[in-house]
């Protein structure tokens, strides 16, 4: 049984705070973790809400997260008058609004600092978007922030499972908690693939899943301003405990 | 990582989404050995961590997991709910793992199947001690209107201090619903150990050949019903008599014979009035089963009598001594 927790990553205190703080690195080291979650929800906004064009979209992905490292924007960030989310994507859409009607859109790469984000591969998520169907603004992005965030946790899971010598046990999690299309294998027919004992699926998946919550859970609470919103955010992610 | 469906997301958030005070199978139990393997579902030795405790989980076959083998899972937990009896496996809880089986779960009993207790050779009186508890388990159920329908040694197991459970409650019928609908599996469904001796038969009739009335086996549901518990009882008799003795006393044999008699109306009307007879005889009364002839009734009636009887012819011999040494 795997019950000990010290080989996870020790839980991360609110990067938002941590924005403000005096010590520059704390302060780099914050940012990246909010442009780690944020970049890929930012990017396809621009993308399939704002009608941007790739090019533009990166320029523009690029040049909000530069703006905001500097202009000192997450201090302005307020906790008791909105989410930081929703703060974030309204930030994005004044910076857009700002952007066009300057008319003159800088070039980034140059004075602004060059942040490195695999547009690519967001651009290839977007052939999974029905942008029809992802209607509400919120919706969208909230969507797409907890895409990430459950991309970063899984691969974050694989890596630990990889340095422990769990790999049996996340692979019965991939096939089959991560199946993208087809069926969904029976238990039976994953204890014939491993070579497992059916109960060794269940228990495999029960850990696996309890991890994955687990880094989930690390994550969010690095995104929240405070406890009680990072309740409020679990809840929503993962329901009301039974 | 570079993508993740919206499908796999939601479901990713549903199985993650639990706490320890989730009640659901996976976070709360935890599952080890296999214990069973029977027609219907597979039994494993789990422990729960909410209660802190071990116990059994009979988990749905795979190959089985369709709406009516669910709803037959699902009836036999609320039957085994239903009745609390010391000689009934009690069941904790129910639930559905993922891919839709059902499971419940429920004491995990410590002990022998009776067909493993005969073997360390208990007397014929201690078998019938047994007998008359596993009877009485069966009897209470019956007054419940459930009959078990699959009565043999191997789904009755024999605790430590000679307590007795009766397990696999899986056909159980409640008498006065649809039998047709609970009596009949979905063709093709094989069961796990097809073939193997005393297993219960899945297919069109549920059951265990040996055990099975004449009426069950026929699929005569229209006639089964607690004599057919009746003739398993007589069955399982049958066989505690043979393996403790060679020459088994009359009126046994012939209780035995009329609990598994062919015709239903032949046997004991109910498993109360099979029990009193077994009662009976460990009291070394007359038993409803057998007409004695006069003098094995005068044989049970000196050897039930005996300690009084020897005493009086005690006395009385000493008082023709004393008269014989008084006259001479």
């Amino acid at each position: 049984m795997y019950e000990s927790r010290d080989r996870f990553p020790a839980t991360r205190h609110s990067v938002v705070h941590a924005i403000g703080a005096d010590d520059p690195d704390v302060r780099r080291e914050a940012f990246d973790v909010l442009i780690a979650s944020y970049w890929r929800p930012v990017y396809k906004y621009l993308r399939l809400r704002s009608g941007m064009n790739d090019d533009a979209a990166r320029d523009a992905t690029q040049g909000f997260f530069a703006s905001m490292l500097e202009r000192d924007f997450l201090q302005k960030f307020d906790a008791g008058r909105a989410k930081f989310r929703t703060w974030l994507r309204r930030g994005l859409d004044a910076y857009v609004a700002n952007e066009r009607k300057a008319a003159s859109r800088l070039k980034r790469g140059g004075s602004i600092p060059h942040l490195s984000l695999d547009f690519e591969d967001a651009e290839g998520e977007l052939q999974y978007h029905d942008i029809a169907v992802d209607a509400d603004v919120d919706e969208f992005f909230h969507r797409e922030w907890v895409r990430g965030l459950m991309i970063t946790s899984v691969d974050e899971l694989r890596t630990v499972c990889e340095q422990t010598g769990r790999t049996t046990e996340f692979e019965i999690f991939q096939r089959y908690d991560l199946v993208e299309d087809g069926e969904r294998p029976t238990y039976v027919e994953l204890a014939d693939r491993f070579g497992v004992k059916e109960s060794k699926v269940t228990n495999s998946l029960h850990s696996m899943r309890k991890r994955f919550r687990t880094t989930v859970l690390d994550h969010l609470r690095a995104l929240c301003v405070d406890g009680e919103e990072f309740e409020a955010e679990s809840r929503a992610l993962f329901g009301p405990p039974r | 990582m570079n993508w993740m469906s919206d499908d796999a997301m939601d479901h990713l958030r549903r199985v993650s989404g639990h706490d320890e005070s989730d009640d659901s199978y996976g976070p709360r139990y935890d599952v080890q050995d296999e214990i069973a393997r029977g027609g219907m579902g597979t039994v494993f030795r789990a422990y729960d961590r909410k209660l802190d405790r071990v116990v059994a989980l009979k988990v749905l076959h795979e190959a089985q997991a369709g709406a009516s083998a669910q709803a037959r899972m699902m009836q036999e937990a609320r039957i085994l709910a239903q009745l609390e009896h010391p000689g009934i496996v009690p069941v904790h809880d129910v639930g559905a793992l993922d891919d839709g089986r059902v499971f419940y779960a429920m004491k995990l009993v410590q002990g022998n199947r009776l067909d493993h207790y005969v073997r360390d050779r208990p007397s014929l009186r201690e078998r019938l001690r047994i007998f008359e508890r596993i009877c009485e388990a069966v009897a209470f159920a019956h007054a419940n209107d459930v009959i078990h329908r699959d009565l043999k040694p191997g789904n009755i197991m024999v605790g430590p201090f000679g307590e007795v459970l009766v397990m696999d409650w899986g056909v159980a019928k409640i008498l006065g619903t649809d039998e047709a609908a609970t009596m009949v599996l979905e063709p093709g469904s094989p069961p796990a150990a097809a073939g193997e001796p005393g297993s219960t038969h899945v297919g069109t009739v549920l059951g265990t050949p040996g055990y099975m009335a004449p009426e069950q086996a026929e699929g005569r549901v229209d006639l089964v019903d607690r004599r057919a518990d009746v003739f398993a009882l007589g069955k399982i008799l049958g066989e505690l008599i043979d393996e403790a003795s060679t020459s088994p006393p009359r009126r046994l044999v012939a209780l035995q014979r009329k609990a598994s008699a062919t015709r239903p109306e032949d046997r004991y009307s109910g498993v109360e009035q099979m029990v009193n007879d077994i009662s009976r005889f460990l009291e070394n009364e007359s038993v409803s089963a057998y007409r004695e002839q006069w003098h094995e009734r005068a044989g049970r009636f000196v050897w039930r009598y005996r300690a009084p009887i020897a005493l009086i012819l005690a006395y009385l011999a000493v008082r023709a001594l004393v008269l014989f040494f008084a006259g001479s």
